[in-house]
C-alpha cells in the first residue's frame, strides 16, 4: 500500500492554458481522499497525471517514495475507474476482467483464480460470459470496477465513477464503495463534482477551482471552516446565503439587519455568510433577528426552506416542516451566531 | 403526411425500376447473336437466348487471366489500402502527431485535385520504377486514390470512441500495436467495411489507369480488358458479356455490404 503526493505540480497545456496550478497535496496511505470541483478545476487533470496520461509540467509526483513523473503507466502499479467505465464492446466480461493481467503477461491460471474471486465479491459471477451491452448501467459500473480489483493495485483512481448512474443507484453504489474501500486497505483517490459524494465519502475532500487547490480536510471541517467564499458556497445545498455587510468593530451592518459578531474580524467591509440551518424560526434571545419576507416555500418532508429577502439580500432559511408558511408571509427568524461566518470582500478569504 | 406515405412504395419502384434499366438491357444485349444487339428487334427483349458472346469471351480472348488479374489487383488494394489507412488512422488520433486534425484535412483535400493532373508525373514515375505494362502499376496506384478516404474515415471513427478505451489500454500496459490490434480493430468493424468497399469500388470503376498504364493483353485487368474487346473483336456480344460478368462481384460486395458501407460513413459524420 502506499501514500501519494503531488509536489508542486503545474500542468499547461499549449498555448497558456493552465489545468493545474502548482498543487501540493499529500494522501496517507489507505485514505479516501476526494477531488471535487466544478468541470475544468483542474481534478480530473490531477489524476491523469497521478495515471501517467498526462505529462507533468512542472513537479513532481511520488506514489510510496518513488518519483514517477517518467514511469510508464503500467508500471506504476495504479488502477482507474472511469466514469464511461471503458469497458470493451467486443470482449465478454470475464475478458474485460482479465484485460490488464493478460497484458502483463499473468500466468492463466493465476488470472482465472484473481477473476473469479473479485466476480464473486461484486456478484458478477453470473455475468462473466456476457458482453458489457447486455448488462444494466450498475452491473457495467461493477464490471469496471471489478477490473480495477484484480489488478491489486496500491492505488486506486476513480474518476467520476457514479455519474452515469440514476440517482437511487448512486447512493446504493456509494456505499457499496465505501466498504470496497475498507476491504481492500488501498489508498482511493476520487474524483467527482458533486459535493454529495464528496460529503459522503472522503475521509477527507480537497476543493479546487481554476486549478487552484482551494482547501483540503475532512467534510466535517470543510462544512463548518470553510477557508474561502468559493468553498463556502460550493460545499452544501441548499447554498449558504452570502450578504454583504459593513462591519464597524463587532457590528455588522446589512441592507436590512444588524449582528453582533462574536468578535471583531477586523476587517470594514465583508461578506457575512449564513449557512440555511444557521436561521432558526424562534427568536434567539440577544439580538433583533431578521425579518424575512418569503416568496418560495419548498417543503421536502424532511426539511422545509424558505426562500424570501431581507431587505436588498436574498436569504434561504432551513426551517422546521410543521411550521405552516405561505409565500408572502413574514417570518422572523433567529440567527446562531456561533455559526456565522465572515470573508474579507477583497481576498474573499474568511475572517471569522 | 399520408399522402407521402402513401406516394412512397411508388417513388421508390421507379427509382428502383429507373438503375435497374441499363442492366436489364446489357443482359438482353449480352444474350443476343452478334448481329441483332444494337441495329434491329427489340432492345427490352431477346428472340431467343444466344450463349454465344459468353462462348466466345471465354475462347476468343484473355479473360480468365483478366479475371485473375483483377483479383489480384484488388485484394492487394483492398490489403494495403487497409493496413495503410489504420495505421496512419490510429497515428493521427490517438498517438499526438502534431496537428493531426489539419493532416487528415490536407489528405482529404487531395481528392479536390483532378486527376488528369496526376496522371503524367504518374506515367513517368512507374516508368522510371520499371512497372508500367504489370499488374504492379495498379498496385500502387489504386491505393493513392484509397488511402486518403480511408484515413478520414477511420480516423473520424477512432475519434468518435471514446478516449478512455484507449486511456485503459495505456494504463493496463499495451503498446500501440497491441492497442490498436486488440482494443480498436475489433470494433472498427463497420468502418474497416466502409472502406474495403470504397476500395472495390475504385479497382471497379476504373478504366483510365487500366487502359493506359498496361498496354500488354496479357497484365491488364478485367477493364482494361473491356477496352481492348471492344476494339479487337469488333463484335460486341463478348464485350457485354464481359462487362455483365465484371458488375457481379461488386453487385454482390454492395448487396452484402450497403449497410455497413452507410454505418461505417455514419461514423465519420457525428465528427
Amino acid at each position: 500500500m502506499a501514500s501519494v503526493s503531488y509536489e508542486n505540480v503545474t500542468k499547461r497545456y499549449s498555448g497558456d492554458t493552465l489545468a493545474v496550478d502548482n498543487l501540493s497535496l499529500e494522501v496517507k496511505d489507505t485514505e479516501f481522499m476526494v477531488l471535487v470541483g466544478p468541470s475544468g478545476c483542474g481534478k480530473s487533470t490531477a489524476l491523469r497525471m497521478l495515471a501517467g496520461l498526462e505529462d507533468i509540467t512542472e513537479g513532481q509526483i511520488k506514489i510510496g517514495d518513488k518519483v514517477v513523473n517518467d514511469m510508464p503507466p503500467r508500471d506504476r502499479d495504479i488502477a482507474m475507474v472511469f466514469q464511461s467505465y471503458a469497458l470493451y464492446p467486443h470482449m465478454s466480461v470475464y475478458d474485460n476482467m482479465a484485460f490488464g493481467l493478460k497484458m502483463r503477461g499473468t500466468p492463466r491460471a493465476d488470472i482465472e483464480r484473481r477473476v473469479n474471486t473479485a466476480a464473486d465479491v461484486l456478484e458478477l459471477g453470473p455475468l462473466l460470459k456476457r458482453k458489457p451491452r447486455q448488462l444494466s448501467g450498475g452491473q457495467r459500473q461493477r464490471v469496471a470496477l471489478g477490473r480495477a480489483i484484480v489488478r491489486e493495485p496500491q492505488v486506486f483512481l476513480l474518476d467520476e465513477p457514479l455519474s452515469n448512474l440514476d440517482a437511487k443507484l448512486r447512493v446504493q453504489t456509494r456505499i457499496e464503495l465505501q466498504k470496497q474501500h475498507r476491504a481492500l486497505h488501498a489508498t482511493f483517490i476520487y474524483v467527482t463534482h458533486d459535493q454529495v459524494e464528496a460529503m459522503t465519502m472522503g475521509d477527507r475532500i480537497a476543493v479546487m477551482r481554476d486549478g487552484v487547490l482551494q482547501q483540503v480536510a475532512p467534510p466535517r471541517e470543510i462544512y463548518g471552516n470553510p477557508a474561502n467564499m468559493y468553498v463556502a458556497g460550493f460545499i452544501g445545498s441548499p447554498t449558504m446565503n452570502f450578504i454583504p455587510v459593513t462591519v464597524q468593530g463587532k457590528t455588522a451592518k446589512a441592507s436590512g439587519f444588524e449582528l453582533e459578531l462574536p468578535h471583531a474580524p477586523g476587517v470594514e467591509k465583508g461578506t457575512l455568510g449564513i449557512r440555511p440551518e444557521a436561521l432558526t424560526e424562534a427568536p434567539v434571545a440577544g439580538h433583533a433577528g431578521l425579518d424575512l419576507k418569503v416568496e418560495v416555500v419548498e417543503i421536502l418532508g424532511s426539511d422545509q426552506f424558505l426562500y424570501g429577502t431581507v431587505g436588498g439580500d436574498s436569504i434561504t432559511a432551513r426551517v422546521d416542516p410543521h411550521l405552516k408558511v405561505q409565500p408572502g408571509d413574514r417570518v422572523r427568524l433567529g440567527v446562531d451566531t456561533r455559526r456565522l461566518h465572515l470573508f474579507d470582500s477583497a481576498t474573499e478569504k474568511a475572517v471569522l | 403526411m399520408s399522402a407521402a406515405r402513401l406516394l412512397r412504395p411508388f417513388f421508390l419502384l421507379v427509382l428502383t425500376a429507373f438503375s435497374l434499366v441499363p442492366f436489364w438491357w446489357m443482359l438482353i444485349a449480352s444474350l443476343k447473336a452478334g448481329d441483332q444487339q444494337l441495329t434491329s428487334g427489340n432492345p427490352w427483349w431477346f428472340d431467343e437466348v444466344y450463349w454465344g458472346g459468353y462462348r466466345d469471351l471465354f475462347a476468343g480472348s484473355l479473360f480468365r487471366t483478366w479475371m485473375l488479374n483483377t483479383v489480384l489487383v484488388l485484394v492487394a488494394t483492398v490489403a494495403i489500402s487497409l493496413v495503410a489507412s489504420c495505421l496512419a488512422a490510429y497515428a493521427l488520433a490517438h498517438l499526438g502527431v502534431p496537428h493531426g486534425r489539419s493532416l487528415v484535412l490536407v489528405l482529404f483535400a487531395t481528392y479536390l485535385v483532378p486527376q488528369g493532373v496526376l496522371f503524367l508525373p504518374l506515367v513517368r514515375l512507374l516508368a522510371r520504377l520499371h512497372l508500367l505494362n504489370s499488374p504492379a502499376a495498379l498496385i500502387v496506384t489504386y491505393p493513392g486514390l484509397v488511402i486518403p478516404f480511408g484515413t478520414w474515415v477511420l480516423w473520424s471513427f477512432f475519434r468518435s470512441l471514446p478516449r478512455d478505451l484507449v486511456d485503459l489500454a495505456r494504463l493496463e500496459g499495451a503498446g500501440p500495436v497491441r492497442t490498436l490490434t486488440v482494443v480498436l480493430l475489433p470494433m472498427a468493424a463497420p468502418a474497416l467495411a466502409a472502406v474495403g468497399l470504397f476500395a472495390v469500388a475504385v479497382v471497379f470503376n476504373d478504366f483510365l489507369y487500366a487502359f493506359t498504364l498496361i498496354q500488354s493483353q496479357q497484365d491488364t485487368t478485367l477493364m482494361g480488358g473491356v477496352g481492348l474487346l471492344s476494339t479487337d473483336l469488333g463484335e460486341t456480344g463478348p464485350t457485354f458479356a464481359a462487362v455483365m460478368l465484371g458488375i457481379v462481384p461488386i453487385a454482390l460486395a454492395c448487396a452484402f455490404f450497403a449497410d455497413r458501407y452507410a454505418a461505417g460513413l455514419g461514423t465519420g459524420i457525428i465528427e
